[in-house]
Parts: structure tokens; sequence; C-alpha cells
């Protein structure tokens, strides 16, 4: 089952995620990959994630197809135009490409290339109506195709935003999204029930599934680097104590995942795990959580 | 009125070749601009060149070299005859249109840069992004395109701190001012169209409008 009919199946979908590599050694990356095979219903490739020239998303997914994964193809409106934007979902569609997760991206000034040009010519709204053009068989200016795609795509959602008008332009902004095609969403890192549940009372009339984000927690000082430093991210102190208090790190760092995809459960339709280098603990945290 | 500030000296001098001739001309500048220094950044630039043995022919304060280049050049004729090359200490406006009117060699001696402080202070010269195709209907009356750092035009990124921009944390969120602008007017709900693209060619200047 593909990762479009496990959601229509309403099964509880997990997806993962890979960062590509900086560089050209790809061992690792299939390696985690071989992994998390037959344990994930799909696998994100992230597009230079925090504005770091790395390896890039369309060739990582094409390699797990080639590997008998299905990835999610990352697209962020950092560094293409509308002209490479759409080019490159018609290359990423030939490659067997066929999840879509558009994004902003980060800003360059956050990189490794701070005097990079941001371009940022589309946003994520205006890239997922871009898309639905392309699956009708037409480009942004409305000349027609020879040979359409048919992209499944995705967008992202903050549930954690901190403030009543950040969280209320996240809802503003998912619902446009929603408008323009988004057929699925994944979120931020959750680490508090409470406030996740709260977040999808707000968007359940959407319809939309809604795959929450799993970070691996793997030290308190990564739990409160974030706290600081992440936008949208925040570890209550008894999970940053659990973590400073353990003898075994990884351990306690699987238990406190486990625990939130058990609670999530119920919450939404899946789980999005983002174990940023730890993707082999992913299969024993969805042992732990009875996936 | 275009701020500047001087190269590095060492790159000034790497612009000049051996045995070089060499006229400074100093723009007086528009108000701004002119705070930089006059008369004590030619006499600074003069010691230091003829201390490296390059031949200063002379140097003079003239002004505003963007209006007025001809003009300026043809006073300064008799003092040009045997000068190779001009180094400009004026903004890329001055320079480029004192190259428009000399055939001598005319080098830069300047970088010029948006105006950062008075774009602070005043927040009006950054304001308006003269786009072509204003939004502020829809917006609340803030440009999202200037008060975004990634000018975004549906809403704000994931990047969003404490009402502060991922870019900095000094810095409002400019997404976050419009909703809150918004709410005050009770109107929400606009915040739910979309915004188009913008066309590019609008905001170019003429030599990159093709129409």
């Amino acid at each position: 089952m593909g990762f479009r009919e496990a959601l229509d199946s309403g099964k509880f979908v997990v997806t993962a995620e890979i960062g590509p590599v900086k560089g050209t050694e790809v061992e690792g990356i299939l390696e985690n990959a071989q992994i998390l095979k037959g344990r994930v219903d799909a696998i994100n490739v992230t597009d230079l994630q925090s504005s770091v020239m790395r390896l890039g998303s369309m060739a990582v997914c094409h390699l797990l197809i080639d590997h008998g994964l299905e990835p999610i193809f990352q697209l962020t409106c950092r560094d293409r135009n509308r002209l490479a934007l759409q080019s490159d979902l018609l290359s990423a569609w030939v490659l067997g490409i066929r999840n879509v997760l558009a994004l902003t991206g980060d800003h360059p000034t956050l990189g490794d290339h701070p005097q990079a040009m941001p371009v940022f010519d589309l946003d994520s709204v205006s890239l997922l109506r871009v898309i639905r053009r392309l699956n009708e068989g037409l480009d942004m200016m409305g000349n027609q195709l020879k040979g359409s795609t048919d992209f499944f795509p995705g967008a992202v959602v903050n549930p954690g935003a901190d403030s009543e008008a950040a969280f209320e332009m996240q809802i503003i902004k998912m619902e446009k999204k929603i408008m323009e095609g988004a057929r699925f969403f994944q979120t931020q890192g959750v680490y508090d029930l409470d406030v996740f549940k709260k977040f999808m009372r707000r968007v359940e009339g959407f319809r939309v599934p809604v795959l929450a984000g799993i970070i691996l927690l793997k030290s308190a000082g990564m739990a409160r680097f974030m706290n600081k430093n992440v936008a949208g991210v925040f570890v209550p102190e008894p999970l940053i104590k659990k973590m400073e208090e353990t003898k075994d790190k990884v351990k306690t760092s699987i238990q406190i995942a486990a625990g939130l995809v058990k609670g999530l459960k119920d919450l939404c339709q899946g789980v999005h795990i983002m174990a940023i280098g730890w993707e082999k603990r992913v299969p024993a945290v969805l042992e732990e959580a009875g996936l | 009125m275009i701020v500047f500030e001087q190269k590095p000296f060492e790159e000034i001098l790497g612009y000049l070749v051996h045995d070089e001739k060499v006229f400074i001309l100093r723009c007086k500048g528009c108000a701004k601009a002119n705070q930089a220094g006059g008369e004590a950044d030619v006499t600074e630039m003069k010691k230091k060149l003829e201390g490296r043995g390059i031949d200063i022919t002379g140097s003079t304060i003239r002004g505003l070299l963007c209006v007025k280049a001809k003009s300026i050049l043809s006073e300064l004729n008799k003092d040009l005859v045997n000068t190779s090359s001009i180094l400009v200490m004026a903004c890329g406006l001055g320079v480029q249109s004192l190259a428009e009117v000399t055939d001598k060699v005319v080098h830069p001696a300047c970088n010029s840069m948006p105006d950062r402080e008075s774009m602070e202070r005043g927040k009006r010269e950054h304001r308006c992004g003269t786009c072509g195709d204003c939004v502020l209907e829809f917006t609340g009356g803030i440009c999202p395109l200037t008060a975004c750092s990634k000018g975004l035009l549906n809403g704000p990124c994931g990047g969003t701190s404490n009402g502060k921009c991922e870019v900095s944390k000094e810095m409002d969120c400019g997404w976050m001012l419009i909703y809150d602008r918004m709410k005050k007017l009770d109107r929400l709900g606009v915040l739910k169209s979309f915004l188009e693209s913008k066309d590019y060619r609008k905001m170019q200047g003429p030599r990159r409008l093709i129409t």
C-alpha cells in the first residue's frame, strides 16, 4: 500500500525523514533507508534543511525509489524561482516521485551560505496552487503541458505557535493551503499532547489528515536548545529532566517518543518521525508504541 | 540620496597601475553622504596614495556629480590634461555619471549601500517595495513584501517566535503585525484571500523591463 492509499485507508500512518548528506557519500542514507524499509509508509527527504548546502532532495528521492521506498519530495521556495520550481516538479515526476511537500524554506542567512540571494518568488501557498495546475496539465501561466503530473501534495503547519497571533495565522494559512490543494499535513515537533489536542480540535473540521511531528530527543541539551531556538517547539521541563537523569539516553529517548506516539494515536491520522541522525532507532520507537 | 562608504585602501590601490597619473574627485555629496568627511577624506586619500608611490595630479571636491558631471568636467579640463585616470569618491550614480562624459579611466573609491540607518529610524524608505501591484487593502495597510523578511504574501512561515522574525530576534514578524492590525479592524476574514505572486517585471528598472 502506497502513502496516499495508506492515508485514504484510515490506518495510522507513519512517515520518517532523511536529511541528505553534505557531499556525495550516500551509503549512510541508503543504510538508514534499509532500516526504515517496511516500517514506515513514506520517507520525507529534506530540501537543504536549515539552508545548509548539501545533496539535493530530488536525487535522494530517486535513490529511495530505486531501493524500493516511497519518498516525499520536500520542495522549498527559498532557492528557486517559478520557472525552476515548475521544472523541478516535472523532473521529479518523470523520476517517479509522487508525493510533494510544499514549504517556504528557512531564510538563507540562517545557513552556511548566508550571502546567498533569498528567492521566495512564490510562497508555500502559491506553490501548492502551481502543483494543482501541473496536475491539471497546465503550467502557472495556463500553457498546456505535454503530459501532466499527478502529485499528491502536502504541506506543513506549526501547532505549537507561541502566541494567539502566531497560532491563528497558522490556522488561516493552513486553510489557504487546503484551498490550494494540500491533501495532508505534517507538523513541527510535538511534545505537549494538551497543546496538540487543542490544535486538532480547531482543525478537525478541515477533514485533511494531520501527521504529528515527533523529533527524537537526543539529550537534555538538545531539548533546551530547541526551546530557545526552534520556533514552535516546546519540550516541557519533566521530559528534559528525564533526559538529564537517565543513564541510558537512547532508551529514554525511545520511551519518550513512543509515549508521544501512543498518545497521538487517538488524536490525529499519523506521525512524522524526525530522527535527525538517529534513523536506526525509529523501528524501536514504533515497536515500543505498538505499531 | 545614496549612502556610500570608502572601499578598503588596499582595494583602491589595486585598481591603480604603475605610473598611472591619478586625479582625485570627491563628490560634495547629498546632505547625508556629506557627513562622511569631505576635505579631510580627500587630503587623507592623497597622502596615502602618494605614500605608496602613486602620482596624484590634483584633487577637488565638486557636486553634485550625479547631475552636474558634464559641467564639472569642463571646469576641470585644465587640471586633467596630465591625468590618465580619475579616482571618484562618490556613490555609484556619481561614478557612472562621470564615466558617461569622459574618456579617461574612472576608478570607484566607494561602495554604495542601502541606507539602513534611515530605514530603521524613519522606517519610511523601505516600507514600500514599489512592486507595481499594491496589496495593502488585504493586509491592514502593512506591506508583507517589505515587512516580512521573505516577502511572503500568503501568511507567515513557521519561523515566527515571540512575535519576532527567524532572521533576527530584534525584528518583528511582519505577519504578526498584520494579524494584530486586522484583528483590531475586525477584518481577519480578509486574511484568507489568496494573494497572487508578484509580476517581477513591474519591480524592475527600465533596462530589465521588456513589455
